[in-house]
């Protein structure tokens, strides 16, 4: 909460401080056009940063070394050992020799000290000179299991806000000299950090050029998070289908670094994106590699299973009592006019309004806190769904049906991708119940076109099945033998189609 | 680097455009025209199909892989082309149109008496605007995904088996009243919708053709496997009587959980049925596009599928649309053959023209 | 931009929608058995009776059965519909046809049964010795829905008989093959439960006469291949001068017919039946551990399935009718004008029968 406070105070008194630096900052620009650097001085300093709270601002040796630094950004140990006590022994024209051993430089650009101070160091004014010297100690999460994708056999740790820690974390099960870093900005306000990280020699260089360009040509104030970031440079802005795959498991980073993806982290988000990404990723687990293989595979089927399952199930149920009563085997028919009887509305009002319930009930969980979110969560599967039976408001074979199309859903192992399958249901079972059969085997098919007609980085979304390429699928469709899958890169296209030309 | 079409994603393209609602009533075209044993003439059929198809192949070959507006309009002057092709566009939308009515009524006939039929007609619609609008690549992508689960219903005929009995064969071939010609007419229109490959030169790989050949191999395969198949299963005069043999086949089909699975089989169908649909239309889109290279391809496409949608609109009952679709069936394999032909004339007449100069 | 306007279409689509009309489930009558008799106006001669299940508010489940006269079926249909507040529909059913109605014939009722796609192609045929509508209406206190029992009850026939698998695709089937003539099974109802009578055999599509159960189990021996049969005999033993009971179980029977044509006036069918079975009960004092009395057992079980056999084919040749399909045979050994001009049915009575039977015990059960 308190690096929150920073920030949004850094900005309130930003905007306030404004009008003065509007000027200032007009001027500078101008000067920069006709004089290269603008001279640093404490009192430009304290000016433009203004009264912040955590602003402190210390002189010694009779007000001829001033320091400046923001007391949230800097750990106070290194504070102590490497600032201070130098500075109460040395005499004013050793500055330099009593610094060696941190990290300083010479810096005499204003807006450089600026940003220095920003970054977490400590700005030391002595005479003519302006060192920036780095103090850096943010308060940071220690790393922890990760909250929402868990393995159960297999490490457990997960990348957090920090840049720092989530590198460390990669640079550990990567110790080569070929794992390669870019850095870039984004957020005018912001600054956030994104880097894109590579290993040289598998990945592609394309793919890293046009992923640099795509996020160095995003324009916005402030970056929350690396969520919205892949949603800004997306290829397809209105599908509901996420694009650019992400995870907080630094297992499953490096494993696509490995396969000659580009990863990408950024700061103060712990979920990082990789690709180029396809369909079937986001039904992988590492839960699947770290089993044997037959096991694995068997789990992978499991998956495409369940994703038909959740679409399907309770649309079919929807259109089978709405239209087609004929496809109900004669051992079946009697259980389901009996549960039918008693509810008085149409099915598919009876569904929508089930599916709804459980909706509700998930976001509701979603956000309770974990001390009451788990009663609530029996609570209301429970007894609501007994209830409503009894009450005549819906079939028990409704319940259960809708009970395991939600449970499937839950089997895909991302959790964006889960959300937008079940997004999907939803129009399944509207128009199962307007139009049967036909209906659901339509959308079923537009789903289709509009999922191979996605790309990501123009790379086809469907990879190892649209444009086949049968060695790929020990990998992503079923989980072969390890002998048997290809190292390195899987073969992808990078080219734009005649029919995206047409189109843009 | 542009893309270009893979030869295994063509096979599977060509095998879902070619018309597989004739597939239907095959068994019992195969009887009323061929006499006992009629099933044997769909090799016959095929072998001319082939034919066919050899004469495509040898357009790229000898054209060296231009597409065939260059070779004709490096002979024929284009204004002189422009009513042929407006025929041939005349064709293949009507046929595609018709075979979207004839798919719709079979489908109201069985499962949906009551439903309007512009509905369908909408559905269809919107999903051929989405497959055109993608172009061909997006095309064949899909088509493989579809491809997957239309094929997943042939598994259905193994519940077949215990009722298949050879005898029901007869020892006869070919007797009872019998019209060889118009029944070659009526299978041949089962291998439709290959013509249109003539114009995918310029998008495809070196060594595609092969594609063309395994792709209607296959096709050839499940309608022989199909109609055997139902020629051992049903009687000689039962299938004579039944409109749509194949869908009584599925009829009787029955998984343990689900009975009447003809449902959703012919559902499924309509992906077949909406490739063939697509492609035709498609390459009705490709020869406007050639006719005049300065409007938009999307303007081609909604004009396209207004026609589309007006056409399929027209007839009132399912007499009405099979006696279309057996006249323009008839059309369209007069082009099939025609277009071809006429092609590679004229590259003879061009390389005989080059021979001479070079003498020269 | 495009996007929207498909969004846009499809959403106006579904406006349209309100005009088809919806079967929702509880709404409907789904017809579980129908059965057809002759009834007793002249005007009106055929007489339907529909079975139908209704589930009350409270959920108990109950069926309802109700009759009409017409003059076709479809006629009937729509008198019916006006006398129930459902929707009345075709499910999975079994149908029945009143014995009177089947020596009629069939084929005006079976025609509109094949026309309605609401059918599928297994819906059961049985015939009712008697009136159908009986059967229907008749409450037999152990069961709840009547339906659902004869349709379980012939599903049960059929799997344990082949020839008894009766259902509209193979009564189709048969009837429009011009050598095999279609067969359904009789069931009863005078007595406590529903029992099966024997297999009635057709001709043409005319009901002529029926096969007890001992003759429909020979008929089973005599169409085709049989896995797990079963066999009852009763055997005259000379030295007691009683009758012994023999029944043989796990019976694998292979089948072979032979015909020979060379004399079209005199044609001669020879079936060779090898028969493999295990027995089950036996009230004789021979001690069967002794391959003696083994082979002498299966001797005696050899003439009897000759001799019952041949009983069988003469009274099916007296009433022209060919269930097995000899007419098959003899057709796919013929050239194809010889058999358009030949009258089959006039042939048939004079077929000659040789049947030949090798049986083979393959143990006595637990005991000797």
């Amino acid at each position: 909460m308190g690096r929150f406070q920073t920030i949004v105070k850094e900005m309130i008194i930003k905007k306030e401080a404004d009008s003065v630096i509007q000027d200032t900052h007009h001027s500078n620009i101008k000067d920069a056009s006709e004089k290269q650097l603008s001279e640093a001085s404490f009192e430009k300093t304290l000016t433009e940063l203004g009264n912040s709270f955590d602003l402190v601002h210390r002189s010694f040796n009779q007000d001829e070394i001033h320091i400046i630094y923001l007391d949230s950004l800097v750990d106070s140990k290194i504070l102590e050992w490497e600032i201070l006590s130098p500075l109460r022994e040395i005499s004013f024209h050793n500055v330099e020799e009593a610094f060696q051993q941190s990290l300083f430089k010479r810096e005499n650009n204003q807006e450089k000290v600026i940003s220095g101070i920003l970054d977490g160091n400590v700005s030391m004014f002595a005479g003519e000179h302006t060192y920036l010297i780095n103090a850096a100690g943010f308060e940071k999460r220690s790393i922890s299991h990760s909250e929402t994708e868990t393995v159960i056999n297999g490490p457990h740790d997960s990348f957090n806000e920090t840049l720092k820690t989530n590198v460390s974390l990669i640079r550990r099960r990567v110790r080569s000299p070929r794992l390669k870093m870019i850095k870039l900005s984004v957020g005018e306000i912001s600054k956030t950090k994104v880097l894109l990280i590579y290993i040289e020699g598998i990945a592609k260089m394309d793919i890293v050029n046009q992923l640099k360009e795509r996020i160095q040509s995003v324009k916005v104030d402030s970056l929350s998070d690396s969520n919205v970031l892949i949603q800004m440079i997306d290829d397809h802005q209105h599908s509901p289908f996420p694009q650019f795959y992400t995870t907080e498991r630094p297992d499953i980073a490096v494993a696509k670094l490995y396969s000659g993806k580009v990863i990408g982290l950024v700061d103060e988000s712990p979920n990082i994106f990789c690709t180029p990404s396809t369909f079937f990723d986001f039904f992988e687990s590492s839960d699947d590699y770290n089993q044997r293989w037959i096991i694995g595979t068997g789990i992978r089927i499991l998956r495409y299973m369940a994703l038909f399952i959740t679409l399907i199930l309770t649309a079919f149920y929807v259109s089978i009592c709405t239209y087609h009563f004929e496809m109900i085997p004669q051992s079946l028919l009697q259980s389901i006019m009996q549960s039918r009887s008693r509810v008085p509305f149409p099915p598919i009002v009876e569904a929508i309004f089930l599916e709804i319930v459980i909706e509700l009930l998930r976001e509701a969980g979603a956000r309770l806190p974990t001390k009451i979110g788990q009663t609530i969560g029996i609570v209301g599967g429970i007894v609501i769904g007994q209830a409503a039976v009894e009450a005549g408001i819906t079939s028990n074979i409704l319940i259960i049906v809708v009970a395991v199309s939600a449970i499937a859903s839950f089997i895909v192992p991302s959790y964006i991708m889960c959300a937008s399958i079940r997004i999907v249901r939803f129009l399944f079972i509207l128009v199962a119940g307007f139009l049967g059969n036909i209906g659901i085997f339509f959308v079923f098919g537009m789903l289709i076109i509009h999922l191979t007609g996605l790309t990501n980085l123009s790379s086809p979304y469907f990879m190892p099945i649209s444009p086949t390429f049968f060695k790929d699928w020990m990998d992503s469709i079923v989980r072969g033998p390890f002998s048997k899958i290809k190292n390195g890169q899987p073969v992808h296209s990078l080219m734009q189609t005649d029919g995206e030309k047409e189109r843009n | 680097m542009k893309e270009r079409l893979h030869p295994f994603q063509l096979s599977i393209l060509i095998m879902m455009m070619q018309n597989g609602l004739v597939l239907y009533s095959l068994p019992r075209l195969t009887a009323e025209y061929f006499g006992k044993n009629g099933w044997l003439s769909i090799i016959f059929i095929f072998v001319l199909v082939n034919i066919n198809i050899m004469m495509i192949a040898i357009i790229y070959k000898l054209g060296k892989g231009r597409s065939i507006f260059e070779i004709i309009e490096a002979s024929i002057p284009k204004w002189v082309m422009v009513p042929i092709y407006l025929f041939i566009i005349g064709i293949w939308i009507g046929i595609a149109s018709m075979i979207t009515s004839e798919y719709i009524f079979i489908y109201k006939l069985m499962f949906f008496p009551a439903l309007p039929y512009i509905l369908f007609i909408i559905l269809f619609t919107l999903a051929s605007f989405q497959l055109l609008r993608g172009g061909i690549y997006q095309f064949a992508k899909a088509s493989v995904v579809l491809f997957f689960f239309v094929e997943l219903m042939i598994f259905l005929v193994f519940y077949l088996f215990p009722e298949f009995e050879f005898s029901r064969f007869t020892t006869f071939f070919f007797k009872g009243e019998t019209d060889y010609f118009k029944g070659a007419l009526h299978v041949y229109s089962a291998f439709l919708g290959i013509e249109v490959s003539i114009l995918f030169f310029p998008m495809v790989e070196k060594k595609w053709t092969k594609a063309l050949f395994i792709g209607n191999f296959i096709s050839m395969i499940i309608y022989l496997s199909i109609l055997f198949l139902s020629f051992g299963f049903f009687s000689f005069d039962q299938i004579l009587h039944d409109k749509y043999p194949v869908m009584t086949l599925f009829e009787y089909t029955e998984v343990s959980f689900l009975t009447r699975a003809e449902n959703l089989c012919f559902s499924v169908f309509a992906f077949k049925v909406l490739s063939t649909i697509v492609i035709y239309y498609w390459g009705a889109q490709q020869i406007l596009g050639n006719i005049n290279k300065s409007i938009k391809p999307n303007f081609w496409i909604f004009l396209i599928l207004g026609c589309g949608c007006i056409l399929a609109l027209l007839p009132d009952s399912i007499v009405d649309v099979e006696k279309w679709v057996e006249r323009l069936s008839t059309c369209a394999i007069g082009i099939a053959w025609a277009l071809p032909i006429f092609v590679l004339c004229i590259l003879f007449i061009q390389s005989f023209k080059r021979e001479i100069d070079h003498a020269k | 931009m495009q996007n929207n306007i498909t969004v846009w279409i499809a959403i106006c689509c579904l406006f349209l929608t309100g005009c088809g009309t919806s079967n929702i489930i509880e709404d409907l009558g789904i017809i579980q058995s129908v059965a057809f008799d002759i009834s007793e106006s002249k005007e009106n001669p055929l007489k339907t009776t529909v079975l139908f299940p209704t589930v009350s508010k409270k959920g108990t489940f109950d069926s309802h059965t109700l009759s009409a006269n017409g003059k076709s079926t479809h006629e009937t249909f729509i008198k019916l519909q006006n006398l129930t507040n459902l929707k009345l529909v075709s499910g999975q059913n079994t149908i029945l046809f009143g014995e009177e109605l089947s020596k009629k014939g069939l084929m005006n009722v079976v025609e509109t049964l094949t026309r309605d796609p609401e059918l599928g192609a297994r819906v059961k045929f049985a015939i009712v010795e008697g009136k159908g509508e009986d059967l229907l209406k008749k409450k037999i206190p152990a069961i709840e829905d009547n339906a659902e029992y004869l349709f379980t009850f012939m599903e049960k026939l059929g799997n344990q008989n082949k020839v008894l698998n009766t259902d509209k695709y193979h009564f189709l089937r048969d009837y429009y093959d011009d050598g095999i003539d279609p067969v359904l099974p009789v069931l009863s109802y005078k007595g406590k439960n529903v029992e099966l009578k024997g297999l009635g055999s057709f001709k043409g599509d005319q009901y002529v006469t029926r096969l007890t159960i001992s003759e429909t189990q020979m008929l089973n021996f005599l169409s085709g291949d049989i896995n797990n049969g079963n066999l009852m005999i009763s055997i005259h033993d000379e030295k007691s001068g009683k009758n012994e009971n023999l029944f043989l179980r796990s019976i694998n029977s292979d089948n072979d017919k032979k015909v020979d044509t060379r004399n079209r006036k005199n044609m001669t069918v020879e079936v060779l039946i090898d028969f493999k079975g295990s027995v089950l009960e036996y009230t004789g004092k021979i001690d069967l551990s002794k391959e003696k009395y083994q082979k002498q057992l299966e001797k005696q079980v050899e003439n009897y399935i000759k001799t019952h056999s041949k009983k069988l084919l003469n009274k099916l040749q007296k009433y022209k009718t060919d269930p097995i399909g000899i007419g098959t045979l003899v057709r796919n050994r013929v050239p194809y004008e010889s058999w358009s001009e030949m009258k089959w049915d006039n042939i048939y009575p004079t077929l000659n029968f040789d049947v030949r039977v090798k049986v083979n015990l393959i143990n006595t059960g637990k005991s000797t």
